[in-house]
């Protein structure tokens, strides 16, 4: 037993002095936030929630997204694009690949003011009676305003859809849970539950007084929207600088996916030009583990086509992300996280409703 | 809706706990995510600040960790991690002061060991939390916590006992 008390003096002993910085937040930005009143549960578990979620859509880090779609903010499409809409299916992902390259790399490269991206994303959750439980998707949608200058302030706003049923299947079986308007998820010990209503909540402003430069995720690390802009257009080069960033990180993550999910950010979310876009699609093409799965809808509707990343995950289960891309455009329309099993799960999904860049002035609320 | 002294509630908290919140996230996900756990953690406990009980720090904890756990995905929590367990091994190698050696050995250990483990062991080596207090933000019972912790220490053993030969990063997420 003393042996085992010494290794934990010795980590104790051994305590990084990373762990100790003086941190400088303005309170003000968040005490400025309006309190949950503590008898109104219902509001309370729903902030909760929507912290939970809000961030897994972060995720990505602070933010955008690609794809020019905003009805609101239109943005010219490029139309030289159109002459190589393929009518025929190309068919194998690489080759779809790299005419979604050739599509989106024609659009002009903008800058303005901010990034501007509407988005909407839903997870799937286990809930229900052990003996019969069934899924629901929560959903949310997400609007940003992300500034290209430092000297102005960025600013994220939220809104719960609610959720409900994922499937015909699952629907019933909450119709045998007594068709229940909320559920509630176990919390740790000493917390109270967090409780997921059916129904949706107001838009919401995500950080009071806005938020203040920030960077934005590739693969994992920090990276400056400077630093975004200057990325290499050549495919050959962005590959050889995403293979340095990942031998930052250590490696964790294996090459592979590491570069299928940042060039799956480039396309998707990031404010790149088209060219580095273009770029991306074509590492992608050369990944290995990257297939078509043809002709598929989003969770919207929307017509693409979907090239799917398949990996292993823990004890041997399959993940696969799949990025749906209008064919018309090259744009990205959509990302899935699929858990491939016996019957295959949508696990969540990001959807991008809107991108653009603009020199508006945000809304205030 | 805010009471009146709320706001000096709320800064006195801050005071007093937000480093103990930083490293707790640093140690979970790596300084890259840390302030932006910081942040997130507090304004939850702000707007719920009725809900924070009289002893904050575990209260916070279990805030700072549903935050580090629903924010990222996984991966990219992992990368920062990976990058700074990497750092802190390559410090205490270039420090030169006495019992550096078991330092940057212990260090590579805790690198190799499951996050679950890590995040026992931490908890109680670094944060200071009683076991009690520690249970209570990993969200099991006393009893469960000693025979988890128990494990945790013998296989934080077994990793400094084998030979240290390359500092596999590979290893240390699952």
């Amino acid at each position: 037993m003393s042996r085992h008390r010494d290794v934990v003096q010795l980590l104790s002993e051994a305590r990084p002095a990373q762990l100790d910085r003086g941190l400088s937040i303005d309170l003000t930005t968040i005490t400025a936030f309006p309190q949950e009143a503590p008898t109104r549960k219902t509001n309370t578990r729903r902030l909760v929630l929507a912290a939970g979620l809000v961030p897994t859509v972060a995720a990505a880090a602070a933010v955008a997204v690609t794809v020019a779609q905003n009805p609101a903010a239109p943005t010219p499409r490029p139309t030289l694009s159109q002459r190589t809409a393929p009518a025929d299916k190309p068919a194998t992902a690489q080759q779809f690949l790299l005419v979604a390259a050739e599509q989106v790399a024609v659009g002009e490269a903008a800058t303005g003011r901010y990034w501007t991206t509407t988005t909407e994303h839903g997870e799937t959750r286990q809930v229900g009676p052990k003996a019969g439980p069934y899924d629901i998707v929560l959903r949310m949608t997400a609007e940003r305003w992300m500034a290209s200058s430092p000297k102005d302030k960025s600013w994220e706003f939220y809104q719960s859809l609610g959720a409900a049923p994922a499937t015909a299947a699952d629907k019933e079986a909450w119709k045998r849970d007594g068709s229940p308007a909320q559920w509630t998820e176990p919390a740790p010990k000493g917390m109270k539950p967090i409780v997921i209503a059916a129904a949706g909540g107001p838009r919401r402003l995500r950080t009071p007084g806005g938020m203040g430069p920030r960077d934005y995720l590739l693969g994992g690390q920090p990276i400056s929207p400077a630093a975004l802009s200057a990325l290499p257009d050549d495919p050959a080069a962005l590959k050889a600088y995403l293979v340095r960033k990942h031998k930052d990180t250590g490696g964790l993550e294996g090459r592979n996916d590491y570069l299928f999910n940042s060039a799956d950010a480039l396309v998707l979310e990031l404010p790149v030009t088209p060219e580095v876009r273009a770029a991306a699609y074509k590492l992608i093409a050369g990944l290995d583990g990257i297939t078509s799965l043809g002709t598929v809808t989003d969770q919207h509707g929307r017509k693409g086509v979907a090239v799917a990343y398949t990996r292993r995950g823990d004890a041997g289960a399959r993940a696969q992300t799949r990025l749906i891309i209008d064919p018309r455009t090259g744009h990205a329309l959509a990302e899935e996280s699929w858990h491939l099993g016996a019957r295959d799960k949508l696990m969540s999904y990001t959807l991008i409703t809107g991108a653009a860049w603009s020199d508006d002035a945000p809304p205030s609320k | 809706m805010t009471e009146p002294d709320a706001g000096a509630r709320f800064t006195e908290m801050y005071a007093a706990h937000h480093e103990q919140v930083y490293a707790y996230a640093v140690s979970r996900a790596g300084r890259q995510l840390a302030d932006d756990v910081v942040s997130e953690t507090f304004l939850v406990a702000w707007r719920r600040l009725s809900a924070v009980p009289e002893t904050p720090l575990p209260w916070l904890l279990v805030t700072a960790r549903n935050v580090v756990h629903g924010r990222y995905r996984a991966e990219i929590r992992q990368a920062s991690l990976a990058a700074e367990l990497r750092a802190w091994v390559d410090e205490a190698d270039a420090d030169v002061a006495d019992g550096v050696a078991e330092r940057s050995a212990v260090l590579a250990a805790l690198a190799r060991l499951s996050e679950s483990d890590r995040e026992l062991l931490t908890l109680v080596a670094w944060q200071g939390l009683s076991n009690r207090e520690a249970a209570h933000v990993v969200g099991c019972s006393v009893a469960t916590f000693f025979v988890r912790l128990h494990r945790a220490r013998k296989r934080l053993e077994e990793a400094m006992g084998e030979a240290p030969s390359t500092f596999d990063l590979k290893e240390f997420s699952r």
